[in-house]
């Protein structure tokens, strides 16, 4: 029953080698130690909870009377596919995907080029950026109400430059744009930080082989840069993506979903169907479709922007 | 040496070993933890001292005043545990806590839930604590909104009731006479003309408003208290009970199984057009978006609110002269009455405590003395009556709309999925959505509820 230990170089390799099954054990009732308390709560509070929506979403029932469950099959399923509300929110919450994501890429990559830069107060520029990332949703949808309505800020000074006022937050086609920009400018400092540990990471012999080689600035940007941060956008574009997707206190904050539904982001949904609706069943089928759709998405960006590239 | 580091790594296994099942033990407790809710006996207490969980919206019934009252008044063998909540968020958490061991023992809701929560067994009836001459003591509507198949599942101890508030010294700049008594009630085209006359700026973008945007909800168009009742008031009580214009008033039928032909009546859609042209266009009088304190600022010239901006107006001191007039109206006059009231959980161990408490603090003595306090209009005639502050104005013509034209909001079992639906139409229709198709949707999407709910 003993454990043959392979050689491994290193002090500290040898340190937590199995030296014999004595010791094998030893680890791992160490690494069980720590990690227990921590897969429990994992059990408990993530894939307890994500089993038990996976089995509700069979189920018709209100909260106030969870006993009283009928089960109803697929019927929460089908029932998402011909709720013209829900099929309307699913096309709003990927646009808001969409658009959030086709803004932030740019945006972050050319920040972090500039913070890539030699800039005086780099550090404080640094935190200006990533600021919005770490203030509370909750304060930055209501900053942005206020930013927005009818008498904002903004509203103000379109009017001292002669520009009538706008429905930013009451118009069918203001309301879901505002929103878009708001998520930008939240998420645009994780993207650029993100974008900026890439650009740090690039091996400066190719950018130095490259010049030699007579390259422009243009052309080393266009054929080293991007290719080699590819990596790096993946990964943006799956936090934006998974981000967009997860959209909540706007809706809930700014707009209550109105006008006419357009700013109805599928979260806000399954929140007013579980708790104003009274219909927590069909909120945790909608539930497991935006699991399985932010899932699939990242999935499916993952391949198509599957990196070629390895340094 | 090979012994000395083997029983360190036994040490040092165990000690992560204890750490861990420490660090697990804690979080269990600490999700776990409960504390005993009957104390020891005393000689004031031979039961013991009660501790009844209390569950309610900030600032508001039961407070703190009317428990310390009435924890005194036992000689402190019942205390409290409270819990309080933003309003917005009270409907969703007694949803989640009543099926749950963890409910509380007193709760202070929105009234228009009664038939929702007494249907589906959240509330504890109170009928056999109900002091006697109380049926007939109480305002009629409140009786009404706070039963569920002949039950009384709270007493209440405040109505709340809409007038609108003007700026009489904007009104008499602009040389508007405004009514002061319910018989003199303006129509709402009436007060249409009066708030564009008042009006300052460009409509839409004012610099004093003709309405203040409201106060009521998250301060932006659509509220069910507020703005349906303008529908509501479209339609005609008397008329033949199968006619589009009895069932505009009411809004859902009788045994709140249907909105369809109630709701998206021909005449709830001119209403709604009506209701659309406020906030729209050049006959804009009113704002889309919040603007908090913009009457008690003096950027309105009406303001349609609750009793308690009295107490506001008051409390700010303002330098304009200020009145109330009644409700207006398209053809019927209505106000939905409904207020926050304190009811028991029939899943409490305290059953005899619990109601107990909701009935004292429902006597006349308390009920005035909260009235009083609070600025709000007493549910029992008998308090009226005892109140001097309610016999002048600006109350005496709250009190008479609550008694001539107070209607209980909608009727059912699925009051809050009623609201949210029709709030987020009204709203829509405000922000220029068509009202027929707005309100045939919201129809369309209510009806199935309506029907299932039980």
């Amino acid at each position: 029953m003993s454990t043959k230990a392979e050689p491994v170089p290193g002090r500290r390799a040898k340190r937590f080698a199995p030296a014999g099954g004595g010791r094998a054990r030893q680890d791992l009732l160490a690494a069980a130690a720590f990690l227990g308390p921590f897969i429990i709560l994992a059990l408990i509070f993530q894939y307890g909870p994500l089993l038990l929506m996976v089995k509700d979403s069979f189920y018709d029932y209100t909260l106030i009377t969870p006993d009283l469950k009928t089960f109803v099959g697929f019927d929460n399923f089908v029932r998402i596919f011909t709720d013209q509300g829900t099929v309307k929110s699913l096309i709003i919450t990927l646009l808001l995907s969409v658009g959030v994501v086709i803004l932030t890429i740019p945006l972050a990559f050319l920040l972090a080029m500039f913070l890539n830069g030699k800039l005086p107060a780099r550090g404080f520029v640094r935190t200006m950026v990533f600021l919005p990332v770490i203030t509370s949703s909750v304060v930055v949808a209501t900053l942005w109400t206020f930013l927005l309505n009818a008498n904002g800020l903004i509203n103000s000074a379109l009017g001292s430059v002669g520009i009538s006022q706008q429905p930013f937050l009451t118009s069918g086609t203001q309301a879901l744009p505002a929103i878009i920009v708001l998520t930008v400018w939240q998420q645009l400092g994780m993207a650029t930080v993100l974008y900026l540990g890439g650009l740090q990471s690039l091996p400066s012999e190719l950018m130095e082989a490259a010049t030699i080689d007579g390259a422009s600035p243009r052309q080393r940007f266009r054929y080293i840069t991007i290719p080699l941060m590819s990596r790096t956008t993946v990964l943006v574009v799956v936090v934006i993506t998974v981000f967009a997707l997860q959209s909540f206190a706007p809706a809930y904050i700014m707009t209550g979903g109105a006008p006419n539904g357009t700013t109805n982001t599928l979260v806000y949904l399954i929140y007013q169907t579980a708790f104003t609706l009274q219909q927590p069943g069909y909120a945790s089928a909608i539930s497991l479709l935006l699991l399985v759709i932010a899932l699939a998405i990242s999935l499916v960006q993952m391949r198509l922007l599957r990196t070629r590239w390895d340094y | 040496m090979s012994n000395i580091g083997t029983v360190r790594g036994k040490s040092r296994t165990r000690l992560v070993m204890a750490s861990a099942v420490a660090l697990s033990a804690a979080m269990a407790a600490a999700g776990c933890s409960s504390k005993e809710d009957v104390g020891a006996k005393t000689a004031d207490c031979p039961q013991g001292v009660t501790t009844l969980k209390v569950l309610r919206a900030e600032h508001q019934v039961p407070n703190d005043q009317q428990l310390d009252d009435y924890s005194k008044s036992v000689k402190g063998c019942v205390k409290f545990s409270v819990q309080d909540i933003p309003f917005g968020q009270l409907a969703d958490k007694i949803s989640v806590l009543a099926p749950t061991n963890n409910s509380p023992d007193i709760v202070g809701y929105d009234s228009p839930n009664t038939a929702d929560y007494a249907s589906k067994g959240v509330l504890l009836p109170l009928d056999s604590y109900l002091p006697s001459g109380w049926k007939h003591d109480v305002l009629p509507a409140t009786l009404k909104e706070q039963s569920f198949k002949d039950k009384v599942y709270s007493l209440g101890v405040q109505q709340d009731v809409l007038t609108m508030y003007f700026n009489k010294t904007l009104t008499d700049a602009a040389g508007i006479r405004v009514p002061t008594s319910i018989d003199q009630a303006w129509t709402w085209q009436q007060a249409h003309e009066a708030m564009l006359k008042c009006q300052k700026g460009t409509p839409g973008n004012p610099s004093i408003y003709g309405l203040a945007p409201t106060q009521l909800g998250d301060g932006t168009p659509g509220t069910v208290y507020g703005d349906l009742v303008m529908i509501r008031s479209a339609g005609d009580p008397k008329a033949d009970p199968n006619s589009s214009a009895y069932k505009t008033f009411y809004a859902i039928s009788p045994d709140g199984k249907n909105v369809d032909g109630w709701l998206n009546t021909p005449e709830a859609v001119q209403a709604g057009k009506f209701y659309q042209s406020l906030f729209n266009g050049k006959t804009a009088v009113s704002s889309k978006t919040g603007r908090p304190n913009a009457f008690i600022d003096g950027k309105a010239c009406f303001d349609i609110f609750v009793g308690e901006q009295a107490l506001n107006l008051k409390k700010a001191n303002v330098s304009f002269k200020w009145g109330n007039a009644p409700m207006p109206y398209i053809k019927t006059p209505i106000v939905q009455t409904g207020a926050l009231t304190v009811g028991v959980m029939a899943k409490t161990k305290h059953r005899d405590a619990a109601a107990k408490f909701v009935v004292g603090i429902s006597t006349p003595p308390q009920v005035a003395k909260y009235n009083e306090s609070a600025i709000r209009m007493p549910t029992l005639q008998s308090v009226y009556d005892s109140l001097p502050r309610f016999h002048e104005a600006p109350f005496d013509m709250e009190y008479d709309e609550l008694l001539k034209w107070g209607q209980p909001r909608p009727l059912t079992t699925a009051f809050s999925q009623y609201s949210n639906i029709v709030s987020k139409a009204l709203k829509d229709i405000a922000y220029g959505s068509d009202p027929k198709s707005r309100l045939d949707q919201a129809v369309s999407q209510l009806q199935p509820i309506v029907t299932n709910a039980k």
